[in-house]
């Protein structure tokens, strides 16, 4: 029998929840505050409604900290019978392992590649910007002919260009060398 | 009403722009459902974006034709590949996969697309004749009621989707205080902004959902490997006879069109469960001579004809009271919004116009899916060859300029990386999303009915109870929390007990 990963407490999604619920706190306490915005009637405190969200919020994160718990602790006895079904599956989750490790490359540097584009579009401008993050990105997700993937970046820039600028009259970003198309 | 409206709507329906867009909007979604991974949800958010220049019915009519599209085009790689290209396909590969092996593929599709055709129309007949009837009961709604449904809408999406109903709600909490960014329009205070002044409006709708949905699922999608390969597809042309034996299951059309129509209709139920649950009465249903699972028509008419046909029902709900009965139906409804226009009893009664231009698009889409289906599935099927590491860059850009092209701003595209992040990882823990974009969208309704209603209250909270229609929603709302807690779990037992004893 598998061990559910669901029924695993997710730290990091539990802890950004409460952050959120403790953001709305701490500014209805101080700016909302500031602004005479949190207190009065339905119409004049409009820190009312997202504050009652946000306890609701933390009942529901406390709820489901204590529902893992509880999940948790009845499958203590299930974890000694998993132990030869790992065994067994070794061969496979190996295999898997390898899979997500090339796949974690791939989405770790396509996202950094991302971060970077969204930075230098409006320095570069969006045909320069582009041309550049789709090369990158085809490449890192594992396209071996560099010359197929130039050329899809070059029909795919173009392509939205023409959809966007020319048929949609949306000014795409020009950045320091303002180049763009003409329609 | 229902006429009123349809001939209402003409004038702004029948423009060539319109009827092209339409026909183009169903063309691209059979594209987005036959692509495994998108669906028309994904269709429906990347072109959302492009439209919002477009006058409001054609932009309305393509996206809803974009839907219908998806909600078919599943089925293609479903019956051809056996992985079907949306969640609604999933049952029509019980049958059609296997007719595909025994050499009728062509009748597979050209049932599929029949079906598709005729459960649309179906889920549109209810579509024209329900939603006002539900509109004009929803005059006799006031703040306290308004406020009760959208938890309904909230709740129903909640509990349907994951084995975790708290997950769910908390999902929907995020969407309701993400809503809150921005001026408050009863106060005019400034909520969460940071003192940054591009937030005063609020976070825009388009990048929140592209962000959420789209950059989540390309992450996924590399996630799954696989990149590279191109899938063997088989060249295949569907048989016109198709709708010779779309007669001799005339009872399941029937009856499967009126189960994906009651699904669709209740919010959070959807195509997928229209579908797995025709098939199971039409299975139940079977002649002596059919064998379901086996290639049997009737199998890919059932799941087809009711996943369309709750297409339709979907937006009864949606446009007559605001509540969007699933993703694709709040995003539809984020556009109805983008556009000025707020769905409910107002809509119909202010801009019948408008509704009547839906309900004729609507309709168009689902003709226009029989003609394109038929001449375009070579097409689509040369679609599918083409491979991931091509298509996921190809997503990225179409999110990053459609989000771009809203406000020539470059803060929303980090809004968007902002919630895809938020967006993958919430789905890497088995949060559902959908809770999150409608709470999202429902939130400024849900805010600004409790806040009235809290005015016009004298005892607080309780007027929530003390007003019979309110009070019965929240009934409802109780119900489903204990069904989906208790009930379910009482029912699995009883099923285990039953298999066992046997």
């Amino acid at each position: 029998m598998k061990r559910n990963i669901s029924h695993q407490i997710d730290w990091i999604p539990t802890l950004f929840f409460l952050a959120v619920a403790g953001i709305v706190f701490y500014l209805s306490a101080t700016s909302l505050t500031t602004q005479g915005a949190a207190s009065g009637t339905a119409i004049t405190n409009a820190a009312m409604y997202p504050r009652l969200v946000a306890r609701v919020l933390v009942v529901l994160v406390v709820l489901h900290v204590l529902v893992t718990f509880g999940t948790l602790w009845k499958q203590k006895e299930a974890t000694v019978r998993d132990v030869r079904a790992t065994d067994e599956h070794r061969g496979k989750i190996e295999k898997k392992n390898g899979v997500l490790a090339t796949a974690g490359r791939q989405i770790a540097v396509s996202s950094l590649v991302f971060v970077a584009y969204l930075y230098l579009l409006p320095l570069l401008g969006y045909l320069v910007a582009t041309h550049l993050f789709v090369l990158a990105v085809v490449l890192t997700l594992g396209m071996r002919d560099v010359t197929r993937a130039v050329l899809f970046a070059v029909v795919l820039t173009f392509a939205c260009s023409l959809v966007f600028e020319g048929v949609f009259n949306v000014r795409l970003p020009r950045g320091v060398f303002g180049i763009a198309l003409s329609f | 009403m229902s006429f009123e409206a349809l001939s209402a709507g003409f004038s702004l329906f029948a423009s060539p722009l319109t009827i092209g867009l339409t026909a183009v909007g169903c063309f691209l979604g059979l594209i987005i459902g036959v692509l495994p991974g998108l669906g028309p949800l994904m269709g429906i958010i990347l072109l959302l974006p492009m439209v919002l220049n477009v006058p409001p019915v054609a932009a309305m009519g393509m996206l809803i034709a974009v839907f219908v599209g998806g909600s078919c085009g599943g089925a293609l790689s479903a019956i051809t590949l056996r992985i079907p290209g949306t969640p609604l396909a999933a049952a029509t590969l019980l049958d059609g996969y296997p007719m595909a092996q025994k050499g009728r593929a062509g009748d597979a599709i050209g049932l599929a697309i029949a079906a598709s055709s005729v459960g649309g129309l179906f889920g549109g007949v209810i579509l024209i004749f329900g939603a006002p009837l539900l509109a004009e009961f929803a005059l006799r709604f006031g703040p306290p009621e308004y406020f009760s449904l959208t938890l309904l809408g909230l709740t129903s999406i909640a509990v349907v989707g994951d084995d975790s109903p708290i997950k769910g709600f908390m999902a929907g909490c995020l969407g309701l205080l993400v809503a809150t960014v921005g001026t408050d329009i009863f106060a005019n205070a400034q909520r969460f902004t940071f003192n940054n002044y591009q937030l005063s409006n609020g976070f825009h709708l388009v990048p929140i959902i592209v962000g959420i949905f789209a950059l989540s699922e390309v992450v996924v999608q590399v996630q799954g490997g696989n990149l590279t390969a191109k899938p063997d597809v088989p060249r295949v042309r569907p048989s016109l006879r198709a709708f010779r034996l779309l007669l001799g299951h005339k009872i399941n059309l029937l009856r499967s069109s009126a189960i994906g129509t009651f699904f669709g209709v209740l919010p959070g139920a959807g195509g997928t469960i229209s579908a797995f649950a025709a098939y199971a009465v039409a299975k139940a249903n079977a002649r002596p001579n059919e064998h379901y699972g086996e290639g049997e028509e009737g199998g890919i008419v059932a799941t087809e004809s009711a996943n369309n046909s709750a297409a339709g029902a979907v937006l009864v709900p949606t446009m007559a009271l605001g509540i969007p009965g699933d993703a694709s139906a709040a995003v539809l409804m984020a556009a109805l919004i983008l556009f000025g226009f707020f769905p409910g009893p107002e809509l119909f009664e202010q801009n019948l116009d408008v509704v009547g231009g839906i309900f004729l698009a609507y309709i168009t889409a689902n003709v226009a899916l029989v003609v394109l289906g038929f001449l375009m599935t070579p097409m689509l099927l040369r679609v599918l060859r083409l491979r991931k590491v091509f298509l996921l860059p190809a997503i990225l850009l179409l999110s990053v300029m459609g989000t771009f092209a809203l406000q020539s701003s470059v803060f929303d595209l980090w809004i968007m990386l902002g919630f895809g992040v938020v967006g993958y990882t919430l789905r890497h823990y088995g949060y559902p999303l959908a809770p999150i974009v409608i709470g999202v969208v429902l939130g400024p309704i849900c805010e600004a009915n409790y806040r009235r209603s809290m005015l016009m209250s004298r005892t607080g909270h309780m007027v929530f109870v003390q007003r019979e229609l309110s009070a019965v929603i929240l009934a409802v709302i109780v119900l489903i929390l204990l069904w989906s807690t208790i009930g379910q779990r009482v029912w699995n037992r009883v099923l285990r007990r039953r298999t066992s004893g046997r």
